[in-house]
């Protein structure tokens, strides 16, 4: 994890899960999910009797068709937009376009 | 069954498996498309260089299996085989574990194979006009099968072997419906007439035997009795462990039909039965005939002798040959009359290679060809 700005944050990848990542000639759509965790595993988890609360969230990003990497370039640094929250509704979203086939 | 095995099922083979058990195409996009029945959908490939083309028919067939409550390994080997019609020979004698056979017995199935095919292709493309000895100038149809027909282990690993037709993937109909053979493709009426042409081969054999001798060889002609089938059906009680019948296995898009039939073969004891069937046919038969035409290029007569020898160019097999002929007296002075207006001849007879030279034997019909009929052009 790196890079944090206020819209988006960075998340390094290396060379063959990039490649796996931008291909183009696939039928079915590959996604990079990232679940951020503070260093510390037990923190975001906060728990009582009536409720387990896991703090923060997993984004999404598609990486299909981006430039291949140069010559001896071993990873990269993807900028994930923090809009991009893995939820519920962004799963359906996805599934139903998928469905038809729009993605 | 590993997962590479699915890189061999083509996109179009797994679309029309989908089609054949109720799936329906209802979205397509520009390298997959969704089939769905009922509430199952199935992601099908359209082209086969998809970098995760395994992957995605490995899901379908699973997800095939699971709804038609059956094996995926199953279903793979169904995708394997819809492309063909396959004529099975599962055991051969002296087969060892490792599927290895005598190299006598090999050569003896794949021309026993060869001569079956012959035989029914011929039987089916001659209908109307059954014939017992197949021409050397065989109808396109049978020319095409023959060519498109191969052989091979039935699938990886397996200790049998088999003839494989292939079958459109498209259109395959019904086929024990009489009404549909006008539609049906050659190979797929072959196919099917293969059964029917053995037992009328068997009865033949039977019926020889019990009283009505070698005239019933002659009397199973129409129902696809041939000399080839019958040099097969030689050949396969030989290299057959006695009383294996012969298996042929329609493609699995025949959903709902009768996939596979055995026909009994005859026991190896009638083989010279089968013998004395294959001269009958073949002493019954009229001499071969072919029809050639050319231009006259040499006349001469030999003194002790009334015919006269003449010698012209026609196109065999696209190339030009000079053909010898002895002609009657009558049809001589019309080859002398062709010769001097340079105009082409026709005559019909049986070809026949003398060393370097190829005679008409049995000239007949010769005629002059009127200048408005000649459909062959000289050598350059």
């Amino acid at each position: 994890m790196s890079s944090e700005t206020a819209g988006d944050f960075g998340y390094e990848v290396d060379r063959s899960t990039f490649d796996y990542l931008r291909e183009t000639n696939i039928g079915i759509p590959r996604l990079l999910v990232v679940i951020r965790l503070p260093k510390h595993p037990l923190l975001p988890l906060a728990q009582d009797a009536h409720r387990t609360l896991l703090r923060n969230a997993p984004f999404w990003l598609r990486a299909k068709g981006e430039p291949a990497l140069r010559a001896g370039q071993d990873s990269k640094v993807l900028r994930i937009r923090k809009t991009q929250v893995f939820t519920p509704d962004s799963l359906r979203h996805i599934l139903e376009q998928r469905a038809r086939l729009l993605i | 069954m590993t997962e590479n095995v699915y890189a061999h099922v083509s996109p179009n083979a797994l679309a029309a498996y989908l089609e054949s058990r109720g799936w329906s195409r209802v979205e397509t996009a520009e390298r997959v498309a969704i089939w769905r029945s009922e509430d199952t959908d199935i992601l099908a490939p359209l082209t086969s260089d998809l970098s995760d083309y395994d992957d995605i028919v490995a899901s379908a067939v699973s997800k095939l299996a699971t709804a038609l409550h059956t094996k995926a390994s199953q279903i793979a080997q169904d995708l394997m085989a819809v492309a063909y019609d396959i004529i099975e020979l599962k055991q051969i004698i002296g087969m060892d574990e490792l599927a290895t056979i005598p190299l006598q017995s090999a050569a003896e199935a794949i021309q026993s194979l060869q001569r079956l095919a012959l035989g029914v292709a011929y039987s089916s493309a001659t209908e109307r006009q059954p014939r017992a000895v197949v021409p050397s100038k065989r109808p396109a149809d049978v020319t095409e099968f023959m060519g498109s027909i191969k052989f091979g282990q039935l699938r990886n690993g397996s200790t049998a072997y088999a003839m494989f037709a292939p079958v459109p993937l498209v259109g395959q109909m019904s086929f024990w419906d009489e009404a549909n053979r006008a539609y049906m493709p050659f190979a797929r009426k072959v196919m099917a007439h293969v059964p029917d042409a053995v037992r009328a081969a068997a009865m033949a054999v039977v019926e020889a035997r019990t009283g009505k001798g070698v005239q019933a060889f002659a009397d199973g002609i129409e129902r696809g009795v041939t000399v080839p089938l019958l040099r097969a059906m030689r050949q396969l009680i030989r290299i057959l462990p006695e009383s294996t019948p012969l298996e042929v296995v329609y493609s699995p898009l025949l959903r709902g039909e009768e996939n596979v039939k055995r026909v009994p073969l005859i026991s190896l004891e009638a083989d010279d039965v089968l013998a004395e069937g294959i001269a009958f046919l073949e002493s019954r038969e009229p001499a071969e005939v072919d029809e050639i035409q050319g231009q006259v290029v040499s006349l001469g007569r030999e003194p002790e002798d009334v015919q006269g020898a003449i010698s012209m160019v026609a196109f065999l097999n696209r190339k030009a040959q000079r053909v010898y002929v002895r002609l009657a007296e009558e049809d001589y002075q019309a080859a002398l009359l062709a010769h001097g207006k340079r105009v082409n001849v026709e005559v019909r007879g049986r070809l026949r290679r003398e060393g370097r030279r190829l005679w008409l034997d049995e000239p007949h019909d010769f005629r002059i060809v009127s200048e408005d009929e000649t459909m062959l052009e000289l050598p350059e």
